[in-house]
Protein backbone atom coordinates (compact mmCIF):
# COMPACT_ATOMS: atom_id res chain seq x y z
CA UNK A 1 0.00 0.00 0.00
CA UNK A 2 1.17 3.51 -1.03
CA UNK A 3 0.99 5.34 2.16
CA UNK A 4 0.41 8.97 1.66
CA UNK A 5 -1.40 11.21 4.32
CA UNK A 6 -1.58 10.77 8.36
CA UNK A 7 -4.96 11.10 10.22
CA UNK A 8 -5.98 10.99 13.25
CA UNK A 9 -9.41 8.93 14.09
CA UNK A 10 -10.45 6.09 16.01
CA UNK A 11 -11.03 2.87 15.15
CA UNK A 12 -14.83 3.39 14.45
CA UNK A 13 -14.08 6.24 11.79
CA UNK A 14 -11.32 3.97 10.51
CA UNK A 15 -13.69 1.20 9.80
CA UNK A 16 -15.87 3.36 7.99
CA UNK A 17 -13.09 5.05 6.33
CA UNK A 18 -11.49 1.41 4.89
CA UNK A 19 -14.77 0.52 3.80
CA UNK A 20 -15.58 3.69 2.06
CA UNK A 21 -12.22 3.16 0.29
CA UNK A 22 -12.36 -0.54 -0.56
CA UNK A 23 -15.77 0.72 -2.51
CA UNK A 24 -19.11 0.30 -0.24
CA UNK A 25 -21.67 2.22 -1.56
CA UNK A 26 -24.54 0.95 0.43
CA UNK A 27 -25.10 1.48 4.01
CA UNK A 28 -27.80 -0.21 6.29
CA UNK A 29 -28.01 -0.26 9.95
CA UNK A 30 -29.49 0.44 13.15
CA UNK A 31 -27.80 2.57 16.13
CA UNK A 32 -26.27 0.96 18.82
CA UNK A 33 -23.46 1.63 21.27
CA UNK A 34 -20.78 1.37 20.90
CA UNK A 35 -20.48 0.52 17.22
CA UNK A 36 -22.86 4.18 16.43
CA UNK A 37 -19.71 6.42 15.14
CA UNK A 38 -19.98 4.00 12.31
CA UNK A 39 -23.27 4.15 11.51
CA UNK A 40 -22.85 8.28 12.01
CA UNK A 41 -19.66 8.62 9.70
CA UNK A 42 -21.20 6.67 7.05
CA UNK A 43 -24.64 8.83 7.24
CA UNK A 44 -22.25 11.93 6.73
CA UNK A 45 -20.34 10.40 4.10
CA UNK A 46 -22.22 7.96 1.38
CA UNK A 47 -24.38 10.13 -0.01
CA UNK A 48 -21.82 12.76 -0.39
CA UNK A 49 -19.44 9.42 -2.75
CA UNK A 50 -22.90 8.47 -4.16
CA UNK A 51 -23.32 5.90 -1.83
CA UNK A 52 -27.20 4.87 -0.30
CA UNK A 53 -27.45 5.14 3.26
CA UNK A 54 -30.75 3.65 5.03
CA UNK A 55 -31.39 3.72 8.97
CA UNK A 56 -33.64 0.49 8.98
CA UNK A 57 -36.64 0.04 11.75
CA UNK A 58 -33.96 -2.74 13.49
CA UNK A 59 -31.21 -4.79 13.06
CA UNK A 60 -33.57 -7.67 10.92
CA UNK A 61 -34.32 -5.28 8.36
CA UNK A 62 -30.88 -3.78 8.12
CA UNK A 63 -28.97 -7.00 7.31
CA UNK A 64 -31.99 -8.31 4.65
CA UNK A 65 -31.33 -5.03 3.12
CA UNK A 66 -27.99 -5.74 2.75
CA UNK A 67 -29.03 -8.77 0.98
CA UNK A 68 -30.98 -7.12 -0.89
CA UNK A 69 -28.58 -4.42 -2.18
CA UNK A 70 -25.98 -6.55 -2.54
CA UNK A 71 -27.54 -8.75 -5.33
CA UNK A 72 -28.63 -5.71 -6.72
CA UNK A 73 -24.96 -4.70 -7.26
CA UNK A 74 -24.08 -2.75 -4.54
CA UNK A 75 -21.17 -3.44 -1.88
CA UNK A 76 -23.14 -3.59 1.24
CA UNK A 77 -22.34 -3.24 4.90
CA UNK A 78 -24.40 -2.76 8.22
CA UNK A 79 -22.41 -2.30 11.81
CA UNK A 80 -23.98 -3.50 15.42
CA UNK A 81 -23.22 -4.72 18.56
CA UNK A 82 -24.06 -7.86 20.69
CA UNK A 83 -27.61 -7.27 20.50
CA UNK A 84 -28.08 -6.20 17.11
CA UNK A 85 -25.67 -9.17 16.23
CA UNK A 86 -28.09 -11.57 17.47
CA UNK A 87 -30.90 -10.35 15.38
CA UNK A 88 -29.03 -10.18 12.08
CA UNK A 89 -27.66 -14.25 12.34
CA UNK A 90 -30.71 -15.39 10.57
CA UNK A 91 -29.71 -12.90 7.61
CA UNK A 92 -26.50 -13.59 7.98
CA UNK A 93 -27.11 -17.05 7.67
CA UNK A 94 -29.29 -16.32 4.79
CA UNK A 95 -26.60 -15.10 3.08
CA UNK A 96 -24.33 -17.52 3.61
CA UNK A 97 -26.92 -19.93 1.58
CA UNK A 98 -27.48 -17.17 -1.01
CA UNK A 99 -23.54 -16.62 -1.35
CA UNK A 100 -24.36 -12.82 -0.97
CA UNK A 101 -21.39 -10.89 -0.56
CA UNK A 102 -21.36 -8.43 2.42
CA UNK A 103 -19.93 -6.84 5.69
CA UNK A 104 -20.91 -6.92 9.27
CA UNK A 105 -18.83 -5.39 11.85
CA UNK A 106 -19.73 -5.99 15.38
CA UNK A 107 -18.41 -3.67 18.04
CA UNK A 108 -18.28 -5.85 20.68
CA UNK A 109 -19.39 -4.95 23.95
CA UNK A 110 -20.51 -6.29 27.29
CA UNK A 111 -22.60 -8.83 27.56
CA UNK A 112 -25.20 -11.20 27.68
CA UNK A 113 -28.60 -9.35 27.29
CA UNK A 114 -27.91 -5.54 26.73
CA UNK A 115 -24.77 -5.74 29.65
CA UNK A 116 -22.87 -3.01 29.78
CA UNK A 117 -23.71 -0.80 26.36
CA UNK A 118 -20.53 1.23 26.29
CA UNK A 119 -18.05 -0.85 27.78
CA UNK A 120 -15.55 -3.19 26.09
CA UNK A 121 -15.79 -7.10 25.96
CA UNK A 122 -14.83 -10.10 23.68
CA UNK A 123 -17.46 -12.32 24.55
CA UNK A 124 -18.47 -12.49 20.82
CA UNK A 125 -16.19 -14.68 19.01
CA UNK A 126 -17.92 -17.91 19.18
CA UNK A 127 -20.79 -16.43 18.45
CA UNK A 128 -19.67 -14.64 15.08
CA UNK A 129 -18.06 -17.86 14.02
CA UNK A 130 -20.75 -20.55 14.65
CA UNK A 131 -23.96 -18.09 15.18
CA UNK A 132 -26.04 -19.18 12.46
CA UNK A 133 -27.77 -22.55 12.66
CA UNK A 134 -26.97 -25.37 10.04
CA UNK A 135 -23.38 -26.64 9.01
CA UNK A 136 -21.39 -23.39 7.61
CA UNK A 137 -18.71 -20.87 7.40
CA UNK A 138 -17.79 -17.37 7.11
CA UNK A 139 -14.42 -15.87 7.61
CA UNK A 140 -14.13 -13.44 10.68
CA UNK A 141 -11.42 -10.84 11.24
CA UNK A 142 -10.47 -8.74 14.28
CA UNK A 143 -8.68 -5.83 13.64
CA UNK A 144 -6.20 -4.90 16.49
CA UNK A 145 -5.13 -0.99 16.25
CA UNK A 146 -6.89 1.38 14.32
CA UNK A 147 -4.55 1.32 11.56
CA UNK A 148 -5.52 -2.34 11.45
CA UNK A 149 -8.81 -1.15 11.87
CA UNK A 150 -8.84 0.87 8.25
CA UNK A 151 -6.51 -2.00 6.66
CA UNK A 152 -8.32 -5.11 7.61
CA UNK A 153 -11.80 -3.71 6.68
CA UNK A 154 -10.53 -3.12 2.94
CA UNK A 155 -9.17 -6.54 2.64
CA UNK A 156 -12.72 -7.88 4.75
CA UNK A 157 -14.61 -5.94 2.26
CA UNK A 158 -12.65 -7.32 -0.96
CA UNK A 159 -12.69 -11.02 0.65
CA UNK A 160 -16.58 -11.12 0.62
CA UNK A 161 -16.62 -9.61 -3.32
CA UNK A 162 -13.91 -12.55 -3.88
CA UNK A 163 -15.18 -15.62 -2.68
CA UNK A 164 -18.94 -14.22 -2.77
CA UNK A 165 -19.30 -14.68 0.80
CA UNK A 166 -20.84 -12.65 3.88
CA UNK A 167 -17.89 -11.72 6.65
CA UNK A 168 -18.02 -10.67 9.70
CA UNK A 169 -15.39 -7.71 11.35
CA UNK A 170 -15.01 -8.33 15.20
CA UNK A 171 -13.82 -5.28 16.81
CA UNK A 172 -14.63 -4.32 20.16
CA UNK A 173 -15.08 -0.83 22.57
CA UNK A 174 -11.98 -0.38 23.37
CA UNK A 175 -10.65 -0.17 19.87
CA UNK A 176 -13.87 1.82 19.16
CA UNK A 177 -12.81 4.45 20.81
CA UNK A 178 -9.71 4.17 21.05
CA UNK A 179 -7.71 7.44 18.38
CA UNK A 180 -4.66 6.86 17.07
CA UNK A 181 -2.79 7.72 13.67
CA UNK A 182 -3.45 6.34 10.71
CA UNK A 183 -1.26 6.23 7.62
CA UNK A 184 -4.19 5.87 5.05
CA UNK A 185 -2.69 4.83 1.53
CA UNK A 186 -3.55 7.08 -1.76
CA UNK A 187 -5.52 3.91 -3.54
CA UNK A 188 -6.36 0.85 -2.15
CA UNK A 189 -7.34 -2.19 -4.03
CA UNK A 190 -10.66 -3.03 -4.60
CA UNK A 191 -12.09 -6.79 -5.47
CA UNK A 192 -15.01 -6.42 -7.86
CA UNK A 193 -17.32 -9.79 -8.08
CA UNK A 194 -17.22 -12.42 -11.27
CA UNK A 195 -20.15 -11.90 -13.30
CA UNK A 196 -21.63 -15.18 -15.09
CA UNK A 197 -20.67 -15.25 -18.91
CA UNK A 198 -22.60 -17.32 -21.01
CA UNK A 199 -25.55 -18.96 -19.02
CA UNK A 200 -22.92 -19.75 -16.20
CA UNK A 201 -24.81 -21.48 -13.72
CA UNK A 202 -25.39 -19.01 -10.32
CA UNK A 203 -24.89 -21.41 -7.09
CA UNK A 204 -22.89 -24.41 -8.91
CA UNK A 205 -18.48 -24.37 -9.31
CA UNK A 206 -16.46 -26.84 -10.51
CA UNK A 207 -13.56 -26.03 -8.10
CA UNK A 208 -15.24 -25.49 -4.50
CA UNK A 209 -12.24 -23.04 -3.95
CA UNK A 210 -13.74 -20.81 -6.93
CA UNK A 211 -17.19 -19.13 -6.23
CA UNK A 212 -19.91 -19.21 -8.94
CA UNK A 213 -20.33 -15.95 -10.73
CA UNK A 214 -23.16 -13.85 -9.42
CA UNK A 215 -25.32 -12.14 -11.90
CA UNK A 216 -26.87 -8.48 -11.25
CA UNK A 217 -30.52 -8.97 -10.78
CA UNK A 218 -32.48 -6.88 -13.17
CA UNK A 219 -30.36 -7.49 -16.40
CA UNK A 220 -31.79 -10.41 -18.60
CA UNK A 221 -30.73 -12.95 -16.42
CA UNK A 222 -33.38 -14.78 -14.21
CA UNK A 223 -32.08 -16.05 -10.99
CA UNK A 224 -33.56 -18.52 -8.71
CA UNK A 225 -32.76 -17.21 -4.92
CA UNK A 226 -33.33 -18.98 -2.00
CA UNK A 227 -32.24 -20.07 1.42
CA UNK A 228 -33.66 -23.71 1.19
CA UNK A 229 -31.25 -26.06 -0.30
CA UNK A 230 -30.85 -25.52 -4.43
CA UNK A 231 -29.22 -26.91 -7.04
CA UNK A 232 -26.89 -25.16 -9.18
CA UNK A 233 -29.38 -23.17 -11.16
CA UNK A 234 -31.31 -22.00 -7.62
CA UNK A 235 -33.77 -25.03 -8.20
CA UNK A 236 -35.37 -25.79 -5.11
CA UNK A 237 -34.25 -29.08 -4.19
CA UNK A 238 -35.14 -29.83 -0.11
CA UNK A 239 -35.31 -33.55 -0.56
CA UNK A 240 -32.44 -34.63 -2.31
CA UNK A 241 -29.58 -35.65 -0.36
CA UNK A 242 -27.01 -35.67 -2.96
CA UNK A 243 -27.74 -31.77 -4.04
CA UNK A 244 -27.85 -30.39 -0.02
CA UNK A 245 -24.46 -32.52 0.10
CA UNK A 246 -22.80 -31.09 -2.73
CA UNK A 247 -24.23 -27.90 -1.96
CA UNK A 248 -23.05 -27.31 1.50
CA UNK A 249 -19.90 -29.15 0.89
CA UNK A 250 -18.96 -26.29 -1.63
CA UNK A 251 -19.53 -23.74 0.57
CA UNK A 252 -17.69 -24.98 3.38
CA UNK A 253 -14.86 -25.46 1.45
CA UNK A 254 -14.86 -22.32 0.06
CA UNK A 255 -13.64 -20.74 2.52
CA UNK A 256 -12.23 -23.92 4.11
CA UNK A 257 -9.67 -24.42 1.25
CA UNK A 258 -8.47 -20.95 1.24
CA UNK A 259 -7.30 -20.71 4.38
CA UNK A 260 -4.12 -20.19 3.09
CA UNK A 261 -4.52 -16.42 2.40
CA UNK A 262 -7.31 -16.03 4.39
CA UNK A 263 -5.59 -16.28 7.62
CA UNK A 264 -3.68 -13.40 8.63
CA UNK A 265 -1.84 -12.61 11.24
CA UNK A 266 1.26 -10.88 12.43
CA UNK A 267 3.97 -12.87 14.57
CA UNK A 268 6.42 -11.23 17.00
CA UNK A 269 9.77 -13.28 18.25
CA UNK A 270 8.25 -16.65 17.93
CA UNK A 271 12.18 -18.47 17.01
CA UNK A 272 13.12 -17.58 20.91
CA UNK A 273 10.01 -17.58 22.59
CA UNK A 274 10.47 -19.11 25.97
CA UNK A 275 6.19 -17.73 26.71
CA UNK A 276 3.80 -17.61 24.10
CA UNK A 277 1.23 -14.88 24.07
CA UNK A 278 -1.65 -15.83 21.18
CA UNK A 279 -4.23 -12.87 21.26
CA UNK A 280 -6.70 -10.97 18.87
CA UNK A 281 -8.41 -7.62 19.03
CA UNK A 282 -7.15 -5.00 21.90
CA UNK A 283 -6.15 -7.44 24.11
CA UNK A 284 -3.31 -7.90 21.48
CA UNK A 285 -2.07 -4.42 21.91
CA UNK A 286 -1.51 -5.08 25.55
CA UNK A 287 0.46 -8.74 24.58
CA UNK A 288 2.76 -6.39 22.51
CA UNK A 289 3.72 -4.35 25.38
CA UNK A 290 3.79 -7.11 27.76
CA UNK A 291 6.30 -8.54 25.31
CA UNK A 292 8.64 -5.11 25.64
CA UNK A 293 8.06 -4.56 29.58
CA UNK A 294 9.50 -8.40 29.86
CA UNK A 295 12.07 -8.06 27.14
CA UNK A 296 15.91 -9.14 28.92
CA UNK A 297 14.29 -11.27 31.84
CA UNK A 298 11.75 -13.84 29.53
CA UNK A 299 11.57 -14.02 25.70
CA UNK A 300 7.73 -13.80 25.30
CA UNK A 301 6.92 -14.66 21.62
CA UNK A 302 2.76 -13.16 20.51
CA UNK A 303 0.84 -14.34 18.41
CA UNK A 304 -1.46 -11.63 17.03
CA UNK A 305 -4.74 -13.11 14.84
CA UNK A 306 -6.42 -10.98 12.66
CA UNK A 307 -8.27 -13.60 11.14
CA UNK A 308 -10.10 -15.65 13.81
CA UNK A 309 -11.70 -17.63 11.71
CA UNK A 310 -10.33 -20.42 10.21
CA UNK A 311 -7.78 -19.86 12.09
CA UNK A 312 -4.15 -19.64 11.29
CA UNK A 313 -2.63 -22.28 13.44
CA UNK A 314 0.77 -22.56 11.91
CA UNK A 315 1.91 -19.75 14.06
CA UNK A 316 0.07 -20.96 17.14
CA UNK A 317 2.31 -25.08 16.28
CA UNK A 318 5.47 -22.74 16.10
CA UNK A 319 4.66 -21.17 19.41
CA UNK A 320 3.68 -24.08 21.20
CA UNK A 321 7.46 -26.13 19.80
CA UNK A 322 9.07 -23.88 21.71
CA UNK A 323 7.33 -22.07 24.72
CA UNK A 324 6.94 -23.47 27.88
CA UNK A 325 3.23 -22.28 28.15
CA UNK A 326 0.77 -20.51 26.03
CA UNK A 327 -0.92 -17.52 27.56
CA UNK A 328 -4.14 -16.22 26.07
CA UNK A 329 -5.68 -13.33 26.92
CA UNK A 330 -9.26 -12.18 26.16
CA UNK A 331 -12.16 -9.94 27.48
CA UNK A 332 -14.23 -12.74 28.32
CA UNK A 333 -14.30 -15.59 30.35
CA UNK A 334 -12.46 -18.13 28.04
CA UNK A 335 -13.25 -18.48 24.11
CA UNK A 336 -10.31 -18.33 22.29
CA UNK A 337 -8.77 -20.71 24.65
CA UNK A 338 -10.75 -23.78 23.60
CA UNK A 339 -8.89 -23.27 19.85
CA UNK A 340 -5.68 -22.70 20.97
CA UNK A 341 -6.08 -25.53 23.16
CA UNK A 342 -6.90 -27.99 20.24
CA UNK A 343 -4.70 -26.59 18.34
CA UNK A 344 -1.54 -26.99 20.80
CA UNK A 345 -2.57 -30.36 21.60
CA UNK A 346 -0.86 -31.12 24.64
CA UNK A 347 2.50 -29.56 22.96
CA UNK A 348 3.07 -27.02 25.88
CA UNK A 349 0.53 -25.56 28.86
CA UNK A 350 -2.30 -23.10 27.65
CA UNK A 351 -2.85 -20.64 30.38
CA UNK A 352 -6.21 -18.64 30.48
CA UNK A 353 -6.52 -14.85 31.63
CA UNK A 354 -9.92 -13.92 31.18
CA UNK A 355 -11.02 -10.64 32.24
CA UNK A 356 -14.58 -9.19 32.05
CA UNK A 357 -16.81 -6.35 33.64
CA UNK A 358 -16.72 -2.52 32.90
CA UNK A 359 -14.67 -2.30 30.35
CA UNK A 360 -11.67 -2.41 31.82
CA UNK A 361 -8.73 -2.93 29.42
CA UNK A 362 -6.16 -6.22 29.86
CA UNK A 363 -3.23 -4.13 31.32
CA UNK A 364 0.36 -5.11 29.99
CA UNK A 365 1.45 -4.94 34.27
CA UNK A 366 -0.81 -7.78 34.68
CA UNK A 367 0.07 -9.92 31.87
CA UNK A 368 3.75 -9.51 32.75
CA UNK A 369 3.13 -10.67 36.34
CA UNK A 370 1.18 -13.17 35.55
CA UNK A 371 3.94 -14.58 33.00
CA UNK A 372 6.54 -13.74 35.85
CA UNK A 373 4.82 -15.89 38.16
CA UNK A 374 3.94 -18.62 36.14
CA UNK A 375 7.86 -18.70 34.74
CA UNK A 376 9.19 -19.22 37.97
CA UNK B 1 9.86 14.19 26.61
CA UNK B 2 9.35 10.82 28.22
CA UNK B 3 5.86 8.66 27.76
CA UNK B 4 3.28 10.57 29.65
CA UNK B 5 0.15 8.92 30.46
CA UNK B 6 -2.76 11.48 31.64
CA UNK B 7 -5.89 11.09 32.59
CA UNK B 8 -9.05 13.82 32.56
CA UNK B 9 -12.04 13.10 34.23
CA UNK B 10 -15.28 14.34 34.57
CA UNK B 11 -19.04 13.66 33.92
CA UNK B 12 -20.65 13.63 30.83
CA UNK B 13 -21.32 16.71 29.12
CA UNK B 14 -18.61 18.65 30.64
CA UNK B 15 -16.41 18.24 27.47
CA UNK B 16 -13.92 16.16 28.61
CA UNK B 17 -13.99 14.04 25.30
CA UNK B 18 -13.32 17.38 23.37
CA UNK B 19 -10.95 18.22 25.97
CA UNK B 20 -8.52 15.05 25.04
CA UNK B 21 -9.27 15.42 21.04
CA UNK B 22 -8.01 18.68 21.50
CA UNK B 23 -4.49 17.52 23.52
CA UNK B 24 -4.17 14.99 21.13
CA UNK B 25 -4.24 17.42 18.14
CA UNK B 26 -2.48 20.35 19.28
CA UNK B 27 0.28 17.21 20.03
CA UNK B 28 0.07 15.42 17.29
CA UNK B 29 0.82 18.80 15.14
CA UNK B 30 3.90 19.85 17.50
CA UNK B 31 5.00 16.37 16.39
CA UNK B 32 4.42 13.93 19.45
CA UNK B 33 3.20 10.48 19.21
CA UNK B 34 -0.35 10.71 20.79
CA UNK B 35 -2.99 7.75 21.46
CA UNK B 36 -6.68 8.90 22.77
CA UNK B 37 -9.12 6.56 24.47
CA UNK B 38 -12.54 7.64 26.26
CA UNK B 39 -14.52 6.07 28.40
CA UNK B 40 -18.07 6.98 29.45
CA UNK B 41 -21.39 5.58 30.80
CA UNK B 42 -24.78 4.52 29.14
CA UNK B 43 -26.09 7.00 30.30
CA UNK B 44 -26.37 10.52 28.00
CA UNK B 45 -25.09 13.00 30.85
CA UNK B 46 -24.16 13.07 34.37
CA UNK B 47 -22.12 9.38 34.65
CA UNK B 48 -18.34 9.50 34.69
CA UNK B 49 -16.27 9.85 31.66
CA UNK B 50 -12.50 9.61 30.73
CA UNK B 51 -10.18 10.47 28.54
CA UNK B 52 -6.52 8.55 28.51
CA UNK B 53 -3.97 10.33 26.34
CA UNK B 54 -0.57 8.71 26.12
CA UNK B 55 2.10 11.13 24.80
CA UNK B 56 5.36 10.51 23.86
CA UNK B 57 8.32 11.08 21.62
CA UNK B 58 7.87 7.10 20.39
CA UNK B 59 5.75 5.62 19.00
CA UNK B 60 3.49 4.15 21.27
CA UNK B 61 2.91 0.42 21.55
CA UNK B 62 -0.02 0.74 24.13
CA UNK B 63 -2.58 2.74 24.73
CA UNK B 64 -4.38 1.34 27.67
CA UNK B 65 -2.65 2.20 31.33
CA UNK B 66 -3.98 1.36 34.50
CA UNK B 67 -1.71 4.16 36.26
CA UNK B 68 -2.12 7.34 34.90
CA UNK B 69 0.74 10.18 35.54
CA UNK B 70 -1.31 12.56 35.77
CA UNK B 71 -4.80 12.34 36.88
CA UNK B 72 -7.28 16.53 36.27
CA UNK B 73 -10.82 15.42 38.32
CA UNK B 74 -13.32 18.36 37.02
CA UNK B 75 -16.52 16.85 39.36
CA UNK B 76 -17.02 14.77 42.24
CA UNK B 77 -18.35 11.84 40.82
CA UNK B 78 -15.42 10.96 38.94
CA UNK B 79 -12.95 11.41 41.88
CA UNK B 80 -12.87 7.55 43.55
CA UNK B 81 -12.40 6.23 39.58
CA UNK B 82 -9.36 8.85 38.81
CA UNK B 83 -7.31 8.61 42.27
CA UNK B 84 -7.95 4.64 42.16
CA UNK B 85 -6.76 4.85 38.42
CA UNK B 86 -3.28 7.20 39.87
CA UNK B 87 -0.20 6.67 40.18
CA UNK B 88 1.13 6.03 43.58
CA UNK B 89 3.85 9.05 42.93
CA UNK B 90 1.52 11.15 40.06
CA UNK B 91 0.25 14.63 40.26
CA UNK B 92 -3.66 14.85 40.48
CA UNK B 93 -5.28 18.16 39.64
CA UNK B 94 -8.31 19.14 41.39
CA UNK B 95 -10.96 21.27 40.60
CA UNK B 96 -11.87 22.91 43.90
CA UNK B 97 -15.50 21.89 44.37
CA UNK B 98 -14.08 18.06 44.06
CA UNK B 99 -13.35 16.91 48.07
CA UNK B 100 -10.88 14.90 48.02
CA UNK B 101 -9.64 15.23 51.82
CA UNK B 102 -8.52 11.48 53.17
CA UNK B 103 -8.55 9.98 49.95
CA UNK B 104 -5.37 10.92 48.74
CA UNK B 105 -2.13 8.93 48.63
CA UNK B 106 0.91 10.46 51.27
CA UNK B 107 3.18 10.56 47.78
CA UNK B 108 0.71 12.29 45.31
CA UNK B 109 1.35 15.75 44.79
CA UNK B 110 -2.13 17.93 44.48
CA UNK B 111 -2.67 20.75 42.84
CA UNK B 112 -6.72 22.36 43.33
CA UNK B 113 -7.79 25.36 40.97
CA UNK B 114 -11.07 26.63 40.57
CA UNK B 115 -11.31 25.33 36.79
CA UNK B 116 -15.23 25.19 37.17
CA UNK B 117 -16.17 28.03 38.90
CA UNK B 118 -13.89 30.93 36.91
CA UNK B 119 -14.21 29.37 33.45
CA UNK B 120 -18.07 29.15 33.94
CA UNK B 121 -18.77 32.59 36.17
CA UNK B 122 -20.39 34.52 33.01
CA UNK B 123 -22.41 31.57 31.83
CA UNK B 124 -25.23 31.19 34.08
CA UNK B 125 -26.39 27.53 34.00
CA UNK B 126 -23.07 26.35 32.67
CA UNK B 127 -21.79 23.36 34.28
CA UNK B 128 -18.32 23.83 33.42
CA UNK B 129 -18.07 23.38 29.82
CA UNK B 130 -14.96 25.10 29.43
CA UNK B 131 -13.31 23.67 32.54
CA UNK B 132 -11.68 20.79 30.94
CA UNK B 133 -9.91 23.04 28.46
CA UNK B 134 -8.89 25.50 31.48
CA UNK B 135 -7.50 22.45 33.27
CA UNK B 136 -4.82 21.93 29.61
CA UNK B 137 -4.04 25.47 30.08
CA UNK B 138 -3.02 24.92 33.41
CA UNK B 139 -1.23 21.81 32.53
CA UNK B 140 0.40 23.78 29.92
CA UNK B 141 1.54 26.02 32.50
CA UNK B 142 2.69 23.05 34.82
CA UNK B 143 5.24 22.76 31.83
CA UNK B 144 3.82 19.22 30.54
CA UNK B 145 3.00 19.95 27.70
CA UNK B 146 3.98 23.69 25.52
CA UNK B 147 0.75 26.04 25.27
CA UNK B 148 1.45 27.37 21.53
CA UNK B 149 0.03 23.99 19.76
CA UNK B 150 -3.02 24.54 22.19
CA UNK B 151 -3.54 27.69 21.08
CA UNK B 152 -3.14 26.73 17.54
CA UNK B 153 -5.31 23.47 17.94
CA UNK B 154 -8.35 25.72 19.62
CA UNK B 155 -8.25 28.39 17.22
CA UNK B 156 -10.65 26.45 14.38
CA UNK B 157 -14.00 25.30 15.31
CA UNK B 158 -17.54 26.80 16.84
CA UNK B 159 -16.18 27.79 20.44
CA UNK B 160 -12.94 28.94 19.01
CA UNK B 161 -12.71 32.07 21.11
CA UNK B 162 -14.41 30.62 24.46
CA UNK B 163 -11.81 27.81 24.04
CA UNK B 164 -8.84 30.19 23.52
CA UNK B 165 -10.26 32.30 26.61
CA UNK B 166 -9.96 29.22 28.70
CA UNK B 167 -7.08 27.64 27.97
CA UNK B 168 -5.43 31.31 28.73
CA UNK B 169 -7.42 31.44 31.91
CA UNK B 170 -5.83 28.13 32.82
CA UNK B 171 -2.41 28.70 32.07
CA UNK B 172 -3.05 32.37 34.57
CA UNK B 173 -3.88 30.08 37.56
Amino acid sequence: MNHSEKKFWSGNIAVAEGALAAGVDFYAGYPITPSSEIMEHMARELPKRGGIFLQAEDEIAAIFMLIGASWADAKPMTATSGPGFSLMQEGLGIAVMTETPLLVVDVMRAGPGTGQASKAAQGDLLQARFGRHGDQILPVFAPFSVQDCFDLTVFAVNVAEKLRTPVVLLSDELLAHTWEEVAVPREVERVERRRPRNMEPPFGSEDPRIPPPMPRLGEGFGVLMTGSTHDPWGFRRTSDPGTHRDLVTRLWEKIWRNRDWLCRYQAFGLEKAGVGIVAYGSAARSALATRTLLSGKIDVGVVVLQTVWPLPEEPILKLAERARFILVPELSLGQLIFDVERIVAGRCQVLGFGKIGGGVPIYPEELAEKIAEEWR
Amino acid sequence: MPELRLRLSGIGGQGIVFAGRLLAQALLEAGKHVTLRYAYGAEVMGTPVHSELVISSEPILCPYFEKADVAVVLHPRACAEAISGLSPTGLLVLDSGVNAQGKIPLKVRVEVRPFVALSSRDRPGDPGRLAPVAALGFLAKLGLFPLDPLLRAASTGRAAEENLEALKLGFSL
